[in-house]
C-alpha cells in the first residue's frame, strides 16, 4: 500500500512538472498546486473511509469463510463457469445466509421500535450498518448457561438476576433468507457466535413479526435463544463447521455462507488447480467427458445425485454429534449420505415424528423433500431423482423447476402413454386442473413457509389414508365441498379402489369442513391455504369459505390466522378486509364477527348441507360449535 | 501570418520547440503503445492460466481497473501520435498554448493508466485503492489539452 502511494505521489509530481509548472503563469501554478493537494487530501480521506468500512465488517465477527481442506468458495468458479455462476447467483440458495449490506437487508431499519411482551427492540441504520438496541444476548446466554449447568448438576441453583437486564446496541451480523422472509443475527462476544434477533421481516406483509409467529409452534411456549453456529450452519452454509470450544466459545468456519457451488459439487481446490493449465482444459473440452476432479450431480446415479439435495432436504441427524460440533457433517457430494447421517424416514422419536410426519410416515413439512422422493415408487423402482424435475442452472429461482417441468411433461418423461388418454385416465375434462398429474399425485399436503406445498412422495388419492392419517387426499383438497364418501364412490367407480366403511360425519360433511374445524394446527393451516388455491376456489364455489376462514382467523396459532386471512382477501368482497393476525384475542374475535356479518350481507347463498349451509343459505353455527368441541388441540411444532 | 492545414512549416514557424514536442509525443506515443499492449498480453496470460488474483469475483474491481489501465494507456498512446501529427498540421499554434496542451496531454498519459493500474493493486470489495484519484486529475488535464487542441484546429479551419 505504502509503495503504491509513493509511486502515485512521484507520478503526480512528474505530471505537475510536465504540465508546465516551471514556466507558466501564477494562476496556472496555483491551479496545479490545487490539483496536487486535492488528489493527496482526497486519497487520505478515501483511505480512511475504506479502513472504516473494513473495521465495521470485522466487528461483525461472522463465521470465517475459509476452510483449509480444499474449499475455495464460489469466488473462483465464475471465471470458467460464468453462466452457471450467474444462475446460482440469482438463486435463493445463494442468499440463504448473507452478511448485511444495503442490497441484502430487506427489513425496515428506519428508527423502528418493536415490542414483544415486555421486551423492546430499537432498530436503526447508520450508513451501511444495521443496528439493533436490545437486551444483551450475551447476558441471556449466560443466564441460560447457568440454568443448563444447574440442570446438569455442575453448579448449585443460580440466584435470579438482580435489576434490569443490561441493554446493548449491536450491529446485525448475518441474515437468513431472501424469498419469503428474512431473519437476522447479532454477534456474541464468545468467538464468532451469532445470536438470533427474535423478529422476522415478512415480505408479504412488509412488516416485522415475532419469529415464532411465522412457524407452526406452540403459541404459549416462549422461544429460547437460537445460536446460528449450531442450529442453522449445517444447511444454511456450505460445509459449515461449528467448532464449539470450551466455555461456549465458537471458532466457527464455513466453506461459504449460503448454499454455494461446493455444496453440490464438492470441494473445488483440486479442480481449480488442475484446470489452471490451459492445455488440460483444451483436452477436456475435446474429449467431451466429465472432469474427474469435481463432482457433477447430473452424472451421478439417481440416488447419489438426490442424496446431495437430501443432505439438507431431509430429516437427518449426525451419526456422531460430537464430531459434527467440531467439524460439521463430513458428507461431500458423491458419497453415500447414509455413511454420514441417519436419514430419518420415520423416526422412533415421537416428537420428531409428530413434528415432521403424517402418521403413515409421509413427510408433512417443507424442506424435507428427499424423504418423500425416497419413498416414491418412481424413485424406488425407477430412476427418478431431484434432477428429473429440478434444475439448479436452467430454471426460475422461485421453484427451480427445469424447463417444461411445471407441466405434465415432467411425468411424461417416463409415462408417455398417458399423454393420449389423459382425460380418460383422470376422468377430468382435457385441459382442466384435474388433468395435471401433479394435482392428483403430488397434492399440497406438505406445510411450510406459511403455505401448502406439493408432497414429494408420489402417491394416488386414497380415502382410507385420509381417514387414518388426517392427510387431505388430492380429490378433497380440490373439491372442498365434497365428502369423503363422495370421493370413495368416485375412486371405486373410476379405479376400482375400495374404501372401508366411513363414519356418518364422513358421509355427510365435506372433508374440508371436518379438517378445518377438527383438524390439528397443521391440517387447519393446509385447509386455510387450500381455500385460497385457485383450482379449489373455482371447482368448490368459494362463496361458503368465509365462515370457515373467519373461524381460522381466530385460531390459537398465528401462522394459521395469517394463512386464513390471506385466503379471505382472495374472496369477493373481502379484498380490503382490515385484519391484523397479531391482534389481541378481542380484536381477533371482532374481526371474525365482522367477516360473518359481511358474509351474511352477501347475496343469498344456496343450500349446501355438506358445508353446513341450511335452506336459507345460513351457516349452521351450532353444528360448527359442536364440531369444534372435537378439535384436535394437541400442541403442534412443525419442524419445517 | 496565414495558417493552413497541411501546409509544410516554413522557416520560423517550425520552431525547435515544436520539433522537440513532436519528437516527444512520437516517443511517448509509441512507447505507450508498447507498454500497454504488453500489459494487455499479460492480462490475457492471467486469463489463460486462470489466475485468481485477477479473475476471482472478489477481484472483479481489480480486473476492471487493470483492463481500463490497458485500454486507456493504449488509447492515450494513439492520442499522443495523433497530437504529434496535429502539431505538424498547426504550425502557427502559439508556442505557449502549444506547450501547455502538450504538457497536459503528457501528464494525462502518465496519470490515467497509472491511476487505474495502481488503484487496482489493492482493492477493498467493490472500491479501488486511493491512488485511483490520479485518474480524475489526469482526466481533467486530458480534457483541457483536447479542448485547446480542438479550439486551435477550429480556428485554423475557419481561417
Amino acid at each position: 500500500m505504502l509503495w503504491s502511494s509513493l509511486i502515485a505521489v512521484i507520478l503526480l509530481l512528474i505530471a505537475v512538472y510536465l504540465a508546465g509548472f516551471k514556466q507558466t503563469s501564477f494562476l496556472l501554478r496555483t491551479a496545479l498546486v490545487f490539483l496536487f493537494v486535492s488528489v493527496c487530501v482526497g486519497a487520505v480521506l478515501w483511505q480512511s473511509r475504506l479502513e472504516r468500512k473494513a473495521a465495521d465488517l470485522a466487528s461483525l465477527k461472522v463465521p470465517n469463510q475459509t476452510r483449509p481442506d480444499g474449499y475455495i468458495t464460489s469466488d473462483q468458479c465464475r471465471s470458467c463457469h460464468p453462466s452457471q455462476y450467474s444462475s446460482w447467483h440469482a438463486s435463493f440458495h445463494r442468499t440463504m445466509t448473507q452478511v448485511p449490506s444495503p442490497e441484502s437487508v430487506k427489513g425496515d431499519f428506519n428508527h423502528v421500535t418493536l415490542k414483544e411482551g415486555n421486551k423492546t427492540y430499537h432498530l436503526e441504520r447508520r450508513e451501511d450498518q444495521f443496528l439493533v438496541e436490545m437486551v444483551d444476548p450475551n447476558w441471556i446466554r449466560e443466564q441460560t448457561a447457568k440454568l443448563e449447568d444447574y440442570e446438569a448438576g455442575r453448579i448449585g441453583k443460580p440466584l435470579p438476576p438482580i435489576g434490569e437486564p443490561p441493554r446493548i446496541q449491536l450491529p446485525i451480523s448475518l441474515l437468513t433468507g431472501s424469498h419469503h422472509m428474512q431473519a437476522y443475527w447479532v454477534p456474541g462476544k464468545d468467538g464468532n457466535a451469532q445470536f438470533d434477533f427474535p423478529f422476522t421481516y415478512l415480505f408479504e406483509l412488509q412488516r416485522w413479526v415475532p419469529r415464532a409467529t411465522v412457524f407452526i409452534e406452540d403459541p404459549r411456549a416462549e422461544r429460547g435463544q437460537q445460536v446460528w453456529n449450531i442450529g442453522c450452519i449445517d444447511c444454511h452454509a456450505t460445509a459449515g463447521q461449528p467448532r464449539l470450544k470450551e466455555n461456549r466459545f465458537y471458532d466457527t468456519r464455513v466453506g461459504e455462507l449460503g448454499i454455494a457451488c461446493e455444496a453440490c459439487h464438492g470441494p473445488g481446490a483440486e479442480h481449480v488447480k488442475a484446470n489452471s493449465d490451459p492445455s488440460r482444459r483444451l483436452a477436456l473440452h475435446l474429449k467431451r467427458k466429465g472432469d474427474p476432479t469435481i463432482i457433477n450431480p447430473a452424472r451421478l446415479s439417481h440416488d447419489r445425485s438426490s442424496q446431495i439435495c437430501g443432505r439438507c432436504h431431509s430429516v437427518n441427524t449426525a451419526l456422531d454429534e460430537a464430531a459434527r460440533m467440531e467439524n460439521g457433517i463430513a458428507f461431500t457430494p458423491g458419497q453415500d449420505l447414509r455413511t454420514n447421517v441417519n436419514i430419518r424416514t420415520y423416526p422412533k422419536d415421537l416428537e420428531m415424528r409428530r413434528g415432521s410426519f403424517w402418521n403413515d410416515g409421509m413427510i408433512r413439512v417443507s424442506g424435507r423433500e428427499f424423504i418423500g422422493l425416497a419413498k416414491s415408487p418412481c424413485y424406488l423402482r425407477g430412476d427418478m431423482s431431484c434432477l428429473s424435475c429440478h434444475s439448479m442452472h436452467q430454471s426460475s429461482p422461485t421453484n427451480q423447476l427445469a424447463v417444461k417441468m411445471e407441466s405434465n411433461e415432467a411425468c411424461y418423461q417416463c409415462h408417455r402413454t398417458f399423454e393420449k388418454k389423459l382425460a380418460e385416465h383422470s376422468h377430468h375434462a382435457a385441459g382442466s386442473s384435474g388433468t395435471l398429474c401433479y394435482n392428483c399425485h403430488m397434492p399440497y399436503t406438505t406445510y411450510g413457509l406459511l403455505k401448502g406445498l406439493r408432497s414429494h412422495q408420489i402417491s394416488s388419492p386414497s380415502v382410507d389414508m385420509s381417514v387414518e392419517t388426517g392427510r387431505p387426499n388430492a380429490c378433497n383438497a380440490c373439491h372442498l365441498d365434497k365428502t369423503l364418501q363422495w370421493t370413495a364412490t368416485k375412486l371405486n367407480d373410476w379405479f376400482k379402489v375400495s374404501t372401508k366403511e366411513l363414519s356418518t360425519e364422513n358421509k355427510t360433511l365435506a372433508a374440508s369442513v371436518l379438517w378445518t374445524l377438527q383438524g390439528d394446527a397443521g391440517q387447519r393451516a393446509l385447509m386455510g391455504w387450500h381455500m385460497g388455491w385457485s383450482p379449489a376456489k373455482q371447482i368448490s364455489e368459494d362463496n361458503w369459505f368465509a365462515p370457515y376462514l373467519a373461524n381460522l382467523m381466530e385460531d390459537p396459532y398465528p401462522a394459521v390466522r395469517l394463512i386464513a386471512a390471506r385466503s379471505l382477501k382472495r374472496l369477493p368482497g373481502f379484498e380490503r378486509f382490515d385484519y391484523d393476525y397479531l391482534g389481541s384475542p378481542d380484536e381477533l374475535n371482532l374481526a371474525g364477527r365482522k367477516v360473518m356479518d359481511a358474509w351474511a350481507k352477501q347475496p343469498r347463498h344456496q343450500e349446501k348441507s355438506s358445508v353446513l349451509l341450511d335452506s336459507q343459505g345460513r351457516v349452521d353455527v351450532q353444528q360448527m360449535q359442536e364440531l369444534l368441541k372435537k378439535r384436535n388441540n394437541r400442541v403442534m411444532v412443525l419442524m419445517e | 501570418m496565414k495558417a493552413s492545414i497541411g501546409k509544410k512549416p516554413s522557416e520560423g514557424e517550425g520552431s525547435p520547440s515544436s520539433e522537440l514536442l513532436e519528437k516527444r509525443h512520437l516517443l511517448v506515443g509509441w512507447w505507450s503503445l508498447l507498454i500497454f499492449l504488453t500489459l494487455g498480453l499479460a492480462l490475457e496470460l492471467l486469463h489463460g492460466f486462470k489466475i485468481g488474483a485477477y479473475l476471482n469475483v472478489s477481484n472483479e474491481t481489480r480486473r476492471l481497473l487493470w483492463t481500463l489501465a490497458h485500454a486507456h494507456g493504449t488509447l492515450l498512446g494513439l492520442v499522443n501520435l495523433a497530437f504529434c501529427a496535429t502539431l505538424r498540421m498547426l504550425p502557427d499554434w502559439p508556442a505557449h498554448s502549444r506547450k501547455l496542451a502538450s504538457g497536459f496531454l503528457l501528464s494525462a498519459t502518465l496519470l490515467m493508466p497509472a491511476g487505474f493500474f495502481l488503484g487496482g493493486v489493492r482493492v477493498y470489495g467493490g472500491d479501488p485503492g486511493p491512488t485511483i484519484l490520479l485518474v480524475p486529475a489526469g482526466g481533467l488535464l486530458l480534457l483541457v489539452s483536447v479542448l485547446m487542441t480542438a479550439l486551435r484546429a477550429s480556428s485554423c479551419r475557419q481561417r
